[in-house]
C-alpha cells in the first residue's frame, strides 16, 4: 500500500503547498512622501506641481478632473465589490530620494534590494540580457535601464514624467488620444491623477533593439497607483514591450487604475505583454488589488499590427479590455489572453477589436481559469464598422473549472454591418477531463503534476506568444496561483 | 413614454373589472401596472435593448379595437384550429377538439370553467425582471388560448392557434397557457399573421408548464404586415424528464422582438430551442433566449440562424446559466447569420453563465457570407452564379427546417423559402 502512503504523502505537501503565501507580499521600510488621502482640484494641482510639469498637463488634468467628476462609477461588469471611496485614497506616494539620480549608485540601496528580491535586478550586468527595464515604485519610476543603448537607436524610453519634460511636443501629439479622457470612469480618473508610466518612441524603421519592460510596485499603504503608458511606433517599427506588477500582502483593498495607449503607424508593429500578479487578497477575498485599466491601441496606418498578450493572476478584481482599433487598411489586432481566478478573486476581462479599415484582421484567445470561488468572465466586442471590407475575426474563449463553486461566464459581444466581413466566435466550458487526468496519472503523475500539465496545455496558445523569459515565468507563476486548487 | 397615456385610455375603456375577473388575477395585474409604471418601455440605455430602437412604435398612436369579424380568408387547414382576430377570440372560425383529456379553449372561457388550474399557472413562469411588454401583457391580455393536457395523454391533433392582426393602429395583448401535465404530449403551432401595410402592435406571451416526461413541441410562425410590431415571450417551465422544444420562425414583420426563456427545474430535462430568421426590406428582428440550468443532469440545445438581405437587422442574444447545483448539464448552442447585402447588419450575444464546474457548454457564433468555394464548386459544375447563391443560401436555412418535426409545416417552410430563394432556379432546367 506504498501508493496509499504517496497519495497521502502528496495531499500532506499539498495542504502545505495551499497555505503558501504571496511570495511578492513583503513590504519595503523606506521613507516615503504620500499626499493625505483626499481627491479635489488642489491634490490634481499639487500632482502636477510635484512633477514640475509645464501648463499644457495642467490643463489636461484639470480637464480630465472636471470630466470625471461629473461621471458615474460604471456597474455593468461581473464584479461585485464594496464601494470605493475616493477620497479614502492617497493619490501621489514617492520614495524619498534625491531629486536628480545621475547613476545607480543614488538609488536607495532599500529600493535595489525591493526589486532584486522580485528578481528584478536594475544593474544593467545583472539584467536578463536584452531587456530594458523602468521600474515604478509607487507614484514614481526608479529607474530606466540600458537608456544609452537605446538611445543610440533613436529610441526613446523614458518615465512619462520626463518625457513630458524632454519631449512635451510629442506627449501633447499622442496623450489621449487612443484613450480620450473622457472614455470611461477610470480613465478621466487616471488621466486627472497619473503620477508615472513608462513612455516609449520608436524612430521610424528602427527595430527596437531590445524587449522593454517595466515593472511596477505598489509599497505604500492606502496609495492607489495611476500610471500611465504610451507607447509609440512610427512608420515600419517595431517593439516588444513587456508589463509586469506586484504589491504587498495587506488587508486593505487598494485601487490600481492605469491608462495604456498604444500607436502603431503605417508598417509598425507592437507587442505588449503583461504578467499581472498583483496581490490577489487571502482565500476569504479579504485584500487585494482592484486592478481597473483601460488598455488601447490603435493601427493608425496601413499594414500595422497590434497584439496583447496578458496572464492575468493577481487582483482580487481585474476590470481590463485591452482593444484595438484596426483603422489602417490591412491591419492586424491580436489578443491572446490566460485569466487565472482563485479563492474569492474576480477577473472581468475580455477585448474589443473595431474594424474599420479594410482587409483587417483579428484573432482572439481568451483562456480562463476558475478555482476555488474564482468567477471569471470573457466580455469582449468584435466590431465590423461599414467600411471595413473582408473583414476577418476569429475568437476562442475557453474556460476551465476547477471545483464546484467557481463561474466561468462568457458575454461576447459581435457587431457586424458588412457583408463582407467573416467573423467567427466559438467558446466551451468545461471541468478537467477526468479521462486525461487519469491517462497522466496512470503514467506515473501525481495528481498536482497532472493537473499542471493539463493547465500548461490549455494555455499553451497564450504562452506561446510571450517573450521566452516570460512564458517560463508565466507558467511558474500559474502553477503557484493554482496550487491547492485541485482536490 | 407613450403607451402608458395611451394603455390607460383603454384602460378607461375596458376597466378591468368589466370581465368579472377572479380576484387573484385582478390581484396580478394590478401588480403587473404599477410594475409597469415603475419601469416604463424598455429604451436603448436597457442593456437588453441596445440593438433595437422602439422610435418608431413609441410615435404610434395606438389603440385596442373592439371585436369584429375575420375580414381575411385563412387557408384551409387539417389541424384543429382556434383563431383570434386583433386579439379577441374568433369563435365562428374556430374547431374544437373532443378528445378526453385535452381542454382547448379561450382564456375567457378557461377562466369561467377551469379558474383553479389558471389561478395556480396564471404568471407563474414569468421572470421576475420581465421587460414592459410583458408587464403590459399581464395587466391588460384581453384574450388568448389555453391548452391543458390531462396526465397520460398525448393529444392526437396538432393544434393551430392563429392570431390575425387586420384593424390599423390596433394594439393587442393576447396571453396563452399550455399546461401538459406528466406523461402526456402535445404539439402547438402558433401563426401570427396581419393584413398587409397595416400598423399594429401585437404583444403576446405565452406560457407553457411541462409536467414530468412530457412532450411539447411548440411552434411559433411569425408573418406579420411589413409595418407591423411584434412583441412576442414563451416562458417555460420543465419538471423531470420533460422534453420541450420551441422553434421561432420569424419571416416578416417591421420590428419583432421575442424573448424566450427556459427554466429546467427537474433532472433529465431536455429543451430544443430553434430558430429562423429571413430578413428582408428594413426588418429589424430581435431574438432573446435564455435557459436557466438550475438542477443537475439535464440538456439544452439551441440552433439560431438568420438570412439577412436589403437594411435588415438581426439581434441574437443567447444566455445560458447553469447553476451551482446543476452538475453534469450538459448545454448547447449555435448561432449562424449569413448576411447577403452591404446594408444587412447582425449583431450577437451569445453568453455563458456557467457557476458548476462538471458542464459541458459550448457555444458558437458566426457572421458572414457564402462560402467561395462551394460557391466556386457549384458553378464549376454548371450551375449560374444566382442559382448556386440561391441553392447555397437555401441549403442554410434548410439546416433549421429539418428540426422541424410536423411534416405539412416543414413543406410549408420549405416551399416559402424556396420560392423566396430558387426563383434562379428554373433558369437552370
Amino acid at each position: 500500500m506504498t501508493d496509499a502512503l504517496a497519495v497521502q504523502e502528496q495531499n500532506k505537501d499539498l495542504k502545505e503547498l495551499v497555505k503558501r503565501e504571496y511570495k511578492e507580499g513583503f513590504v519595503t521600510e523606506i521613507e516615503s512622501e504620500t499626499f493625505e488621502p483626499g481627491l479635489s482640484e488642489d491634490v490634481v494641482r499639487r500632482i502636477s506641481a510635484k512633477k514640475n510639469e509645464p501648463e499644457f498637463m495642467l490643463e489636461y488634468r484639470l480637464k480630465a478632473f472636471r470630466v470625471w467628476q461629473k461621471m458615474k462609477e460604471p456597474d455593468w461588469a461581473h464584479i461585485d465589490y464594496p464601494k470605493i471611496d475616493f477620497q479614502d485614497i492617497a493619490y501621489y506616494s514617492e520614495p524619498k530620494q534625491k531629486p536628480k539620480l545621475d547613476s545607480l549608485d543614488e538609488v536607495d540601496p532599500k529600493l535595489l534590494e525591493t526589486y532584486e528580491r522580485l528578481g528584478i535586478p536594475l544593474e544593467e550586468q545583472k539584467m536578463l540580457a536584452n531587456v530594458a527595464v523602468d521600474a515604478v515604485f509607487d507614484s514614481v519610476s526608479v529607474r530606466t535601464t540600458f537608456r544609452e543603448t537605446l538611445s543610440e537607436a533613436g529610441v526613446i524610453f523614458m518615465p512619462i514624467s520626463e518625457a513630458v519634460q524632454e519631449h512635451p511636443e510629442l506627449v501633447k501629439q499622442y496623450l489621449s488620444s487612443v484613450v480620450p479622457v473622457q472614455d470611461n470612469y477610470y480613465a478621466a480618473l487616471n488621466s486627472a491623477v497619473f503620477s508615472d508610466g513608462s513612455f516609449v518612441y520608436i524612430p521610424k524603421g528602427v527595430r527596437c533593439p531590445m524587449e522593454l519592460s517595466t515593472y511596477f510596485r505598489i509599497n505604500e499603504m492606502n496609495t492607489g497607483q495611476f500610471e500611465r503608458t504610451l507607447i509609440i511606433a512610427d512608420e515600419g517599427s517595431y517593439v516588444s514591450y513587456l508589463e509586469g506588477c506586484t504589491a504587498p500582502q495587506r488587508d486593505e483593498n487598494q485601487l490600481h487604475a492605469a491608462v495604456v495607449e498604444l500607436v502603431a503607424h503605417k508598417d509598425a508593429e507592437i507587442k505588449y505583454s503583461t504578467v499581472q500578479n498583483w496581490y490577489p487578497g487571502d482565500e476569504n477575498g479579504k485584500g487585494g488589488i482592484y486592478n481597473f485599466v483601460t488598455k488601447r491601441g490603435i493601427c493608425k496606418g496601413d499594414h500595422a499590427k497590434i497584439s496583447w498578450t496578458q496572464v492575468e493572476t493577481g487582483s482580487a478584481i481585474t476590470w481590463k479590455y485591452p482593444s484595438v482599433v484596426l483603422q489602417g487598411d490591412n491591419s492586424v489586432g491580436e489578443f491572446y489572453s490566460v485569466a487565472l481566478t482563485h479563492n474569492k478573486q474576480q477577473a472581468d476581462t475580455g477585448t474589443k477589436m473595431i474594424h474599420m479599415g479594410k482587409n483587417t484582421s483579428s484573432t482572439i484567445i481568451s483562456k480562463g481559469i476558475s478555482a476555488g470561488h474564482g468567477q471569471n468572465a470573457y466580455r469582449g466586442l468584435v466590431k465590423i464598422m461599414k467600411g471595413a471590407d473582408n473583414a476577418r475575426n476569429f475568437s476562442q474563449c475557453d474556460s476551465l473549472l476547477m471545483g464546484d463553486r467557481c463561474g466561468a461566464h462568457t458575454y461576447p459581444y459581435v457587431e457586424v454591418q458588412n457583408p463582407s466581413a467573416n467573423l467567427e466566435h466559438e467558446a466551451t466550458t468545461s471541468k478537467i477531463s477526468e479521462d486525461q487526468l487519469f491517462y497522466l496519472m496512470q503514467r506515473g503523475l501525481n495528481e498536482e503534476a497532472a493537473v499542471s500539465m493539463i493547465v500548461n496545455g490549455f494555455c499553451k496558445e497564450v504562452f506561446r506568444e510571450l517573450p521566452m523569459e516570460f512564458a517560463v515565468e508565466a507558467q511558474k507563476l500559474l502553477d503557484i496561483s493554482l496550487e491547492g486548487a485541485v482536490g | 413614454m407613450i403607451a402608458i397615456d395611451q394603455t390607460q385610455s383603454w384602460l378607461d375603456q375596458h376597466s378591468l373589472t368589466q370581465f368579472s375577473e377572479p380576484a387573484w388575477l385582478s390581484a396580478q395585474r394590478a401588480q403587473a401596472l404599477s410594475r409597469f409604471e415603475k419601469i416604463g418601455l424598455p429604451g436603448v440605455r436597457d442593456e437588453q435593448w441596445r440593438y433595437t430602437n422602439l422610435r418608431k412604435l413609441k410615435s404610434q398612436a395606438l389603440s385596442v379595437s373592439s371585436p369584429a369579424n375575420l375580414g381575411i380568408e385563412l387557408s384551409s387547414s387539417n389541424f384543429v384550429r382556434l383563431v383570434f382576430v386583433d386579439g379577441h377570440f374568433d369563435a365562428d372560425h374556430s374547431s374544437s377538439i373532443d378528445q378526453s383529456g385535452v381542454h382547448l379553449s379561450s382564456l375567457k372561457h378557461a377562466l369561467d370553467n377551469q379558474a383553479d388550474l389558471l389561478e395556480t399557472h396564471f404568471g407563474a413562469s414569468l421572470p421576475q425582471d420581465a421587460h414592459g411588454f410583458t408587464e403590459l401583457n399581464t395587466a391588460f391580455s384581453q384574450d388568448g388560448f389555453v391548452l391543458h393536457v390531462a396526465k397520460n395523454t398525448a393529444v392526437d391533433q396538432i393544434i393551430e392557434v392563429v392570431f390575425v392582426s387586420q384593424s390599423k393602429q390596433s394594439l393587442s395583448h393576447t396571453r396563452n397557457l399550455i399546461i401538459a401535465e406528466a406523461n402526456s404530449q402535445c404539439t402547438v403551432v402558433e401563426r401570427h399573421i396581419g393584413v398587409p401595410d397595416a400598423v399594429y402592435l401585437s404583444n403576446t406571451v405565452t406560457e407553457v408548464i411541462a409536467g414530468d416526461n412530457a412532450i411539447v413541441d411548440h411552434y411559433k410562425i411569425q408573418q406579420e404586415s411589413d409595418e407591423a410590431f411584434h412583441m412576442g415571450a414563451a416562458f417555460v417551465k420543465q419538471a423531470n424528464g420533460s422534453q420541450v422544444s420551441n422553434h421561432n420562425v420569424a419571416l416578416s414583420g417591421l420590428v419583432t422582438r421575442n424573448d424566450i426563456v427556459s427554466d429546467l427545474l427537474g433532472g433529465g430535462a431536455h429543451m430544443e430551442m430553434n430558430g429562423l430568421v429571413l430578413g428582408q426590406g428594413r426588418q429589424h428582428i430581435d431574438n432573446h433566449t435564455q435557459v436557466n440550468h438550475l438542477v443537475a443532469n439535464c440538456t439544452s440545445d439551441e440552433y439560431y440562424k438568420s438570412i439577412l438581405d436589403d437594411q435588415s437587422r438581426s439581434v441574437f442574444r443567447g444566455r445560458i446559466i447553469v447553476a451551482q447545483d446543476a452538475q453534469q448539464t450538459n448545454a448547447d448552442q449555435q448561432n449562424n447569420n449569413l448576411l447577403l447585402s452591404d446594408k444587412a447588419e447582425a449583431d450577437t450575444k451569445p453568453q455563458l453563465e456557467i457557476y458548476a464546474d462538471d458542464v459541458k457548454c459550448s457555444h458558437g457564433a458566426t457572421v458572414g457570407q457564402l462560402d467561395q468555394t462551394s460557391l466556386f464548386y457549384l458553378k464549376s459544375r454548371g450551375i449560374n452564379a444566382g442559382s448556386a447563391r440561391a441553392l447555397l443560401t437555401f441549403a442554410f436555412a434548410n439546416e433549421v427546417i429539418d428540426r422541424i418535426k410536423v411534416d405539412s409545416i416543414k413543406n410549408e417552410l420549405t416551399q416559402l423559402i424556396a420560392g423566396e430563394l430558387l426563383s434562379g432556379l428554373e433558369d437552370l432546367v
